[in-house]
């Protein structure tokens, strides 16, 4: 360490000590996990910045901007899948997206060369650290809100360095679940914001629960789901493949080799990403545990080599690592 | 440190007792503000006290929590929100100081890097926290942020060199 950083150790670790009490805070989180279902949405501000350059013709139709209650059904009614669209899942929530939008980042869409194509964001995607000029692209985010009512925000266009020029962005929020749209033509951001809903017990209609439990996945007919959950075992992504694409996955998750020990297993016990792929006739499980990663396949444990990780497990997301939050083994630079 | 009520890992009060000052240290140190530090653990809190049967049985809740606050401080939702431009704090020590030529200038030489930190891009100061306040590894912070270990040595050596800037500006760099 040179004196600088040396220097900045020791002014980091003196300022710290400027760091508010900490009596009363175990009961000041207490407090404030339950008054989450009461708190108003964080961010009312946020509104009044969507709010900005409301043309006034739309606010009359809106009821002078105020959001209006969303009117929502689970996906155990979900309706029919759009031309051209497929069902992206996050948490307690589902809604249908266009099958041109690829994964990533709406901020580093400038990285490599890109262009402004529209993108779907989760919380754990992965961005490049790039200062791009509109500074987000199209797509859709996904994120976890402190206010569980119902509510949306009319689609109006944004003025500024901060979005493409023409756009148009829009949110909703269910059960604690906001996704932000952003994209060219109004009418696909009403359809897209329309067709969210809350996913029911009978899970997504990828047929992937909100939560994971085991046998709790439910796949469409003819199709192998893929469900991703996060270390808390909420539904982070989801997917169902069919035809060749499923058989593909199918053949590859039944042909992995038998897997040999890790040489470190200490992560194992530690909280983690879980893949599961189901159809009838196979059920298999992915620990993306960093350091050992694992598959099992019918009870066996196999190995995740790159073929299965490429063809079986990716797959349901394009192919590409992009965007996704990977242990090292998996990851490439 | 008294156990859960299911008998494994210490239960949440006790846990907080113990830890909550280092919580709060490290968010102080990113976020350069008491009423945001607070804010911050409070809302980290709030959201692993539901999970905390789970949370304090994992190897090392210290960090499970750490991660959860490093979230609750870069999430979209707060650098969406509305707020004044960050203003470092004036420490005690600073008080009835009088400044040579305004700015940093008649600053100490851990005061101006305090400052000069407090007011580096968000993504810089997370990593610069991250090494050298938790002294993490590069791996650890990537995995910590979810960004690539390239980015987050890009951005630590990027905030260094603003760093070294300010402090040639106050005439106290003598690297």
């Amino acid at each position: 360490m040179n004196d600088l950083e040396q220097r900045l150790t020791e002014a980091l670790t003196e300022g710290s000590q400027g760091a508010p009490s900490a009596i009363g805070l175990a009961s000041a989180a207490r407090s404030r996990a339950r008054r989450k279902r009461q708190t108003r949405l964080a961010g009312v501000a946020a509104l009044v910045v969507l709010a900005v350059g409301v043309p006034a013709a739309v606010v009359a139709l809106t009821g002078d901007g105020d959001v209006r209650g969303a009117d929502v059904a689970s996906t155990d009614s979900a309706g029919a899948t759009m031309d051209g669209f497929h069902w992206e899942s996050w948490h307690d929530v589902t809604v249908q997206v266009p099958d041109s939008w690829q994964y990533g980042s709406l901020s580093d869409w400038c990285a490599g060369g890109g262009e402004l194509a529209p993108r779907i964001q989760r919380p754990d995607t992965v961005a490049d650290d790039i200062q791009c000029d509109p500074q987000s692209s199209y797509g859709i985010t996904f994120q976890e809100i402190p206010n569980r009512d119902d509510f949306e925000w009319p689609v109006v266009a944004q003025t500024g360095k901060g979005w493409p020029d023409p756009n148009v962005v829009g949110g909703r929020g269910i059960g604690g679940v906001l996704i932000t749209v952003a994209t060219r033509e109004p009418d696909l951001a009403h359809q897209i914001l329309d067709s969210m809903r809350p996913i029911g017990p009978q899970g997504d209609p990828n047929g992937c629960a909100a939560r994971y439990t085991p046998g709790s996945t439910n796949p469409p007919e003819g199709a192998l789901s893929v469900c991703r959950y996060d270390e808390n075992g909420e539904l982070e992504q989801s997917a169902a493949l069919f035809g060749k694409q499923a058989g593909d996955a199918v053949r590859t998750l039944q042909a992995a080799p038998e897997a040999g020990e890790c040489a470190d297993t200490s992560q194992g016990s530690q909280p983690h990403q879980i893949v599961i792929l189901e159809a009838p006739g196979i059920s298999a499980k992915v620990d993306l545990v960093s350091g050992c990663p694992r598959l099992t396949v019918d009870g066996d444990v196999r190995e995740l080599n790159e073929a299965v990780a490429g063809v079986a497990v990716l797959a349901a997301w394009g192919g590409s690592r992009q965007g996704m939050a990977l242990p090292p083994e998996l990851r490439t630079e | 440190m008294a156990s859960s009520p299911d008998g494994d890992g210490p239960d949440f009060d006790g846990w907080v007792a113990v830890r909550g000052p280092a919580l709060l240290r490290l968010a102080y140190t990113l976020t350069g503000n008491t009423a945001d530090a607070e804010d911050v653990v409070q809302e980290a809190l709030a959201r692993a006290l539901p999970r905390w049967s789970r949370i304090s049985r994992v190897d090392n809740p210290d960090a499970y929590v750490r991660r959860m606050v490093v979230n609750a401080h870069t999430s979209w939702w707060r650098r969406f929100r509305r707020r004044e431009s960050p203003v470092p704090e004036i420490r005690d020590s600073q008080v009835g100081d009088a400044p040579r030529g305004g700015g940093l200038a008649g600053l100490d030489q851990h005061s101006v890097l305090w400052a000069a930190c407090q007011v580096l891009p968000e993504p810089q100061r997370t990593a610069i926290v991250l090494r050298y306040y938790e002294q993490l590894e590069y791996g650890e912070i990537a995995d910590l942020t979810g960004v690539r270990e390239g980015s987050v040595r890009s951005r630590v050596s990027r905030g260094l060199a603003t760093l070294r800037t300010q402090l040639a500006e106050t005439g106290d760099d003598h690297e």
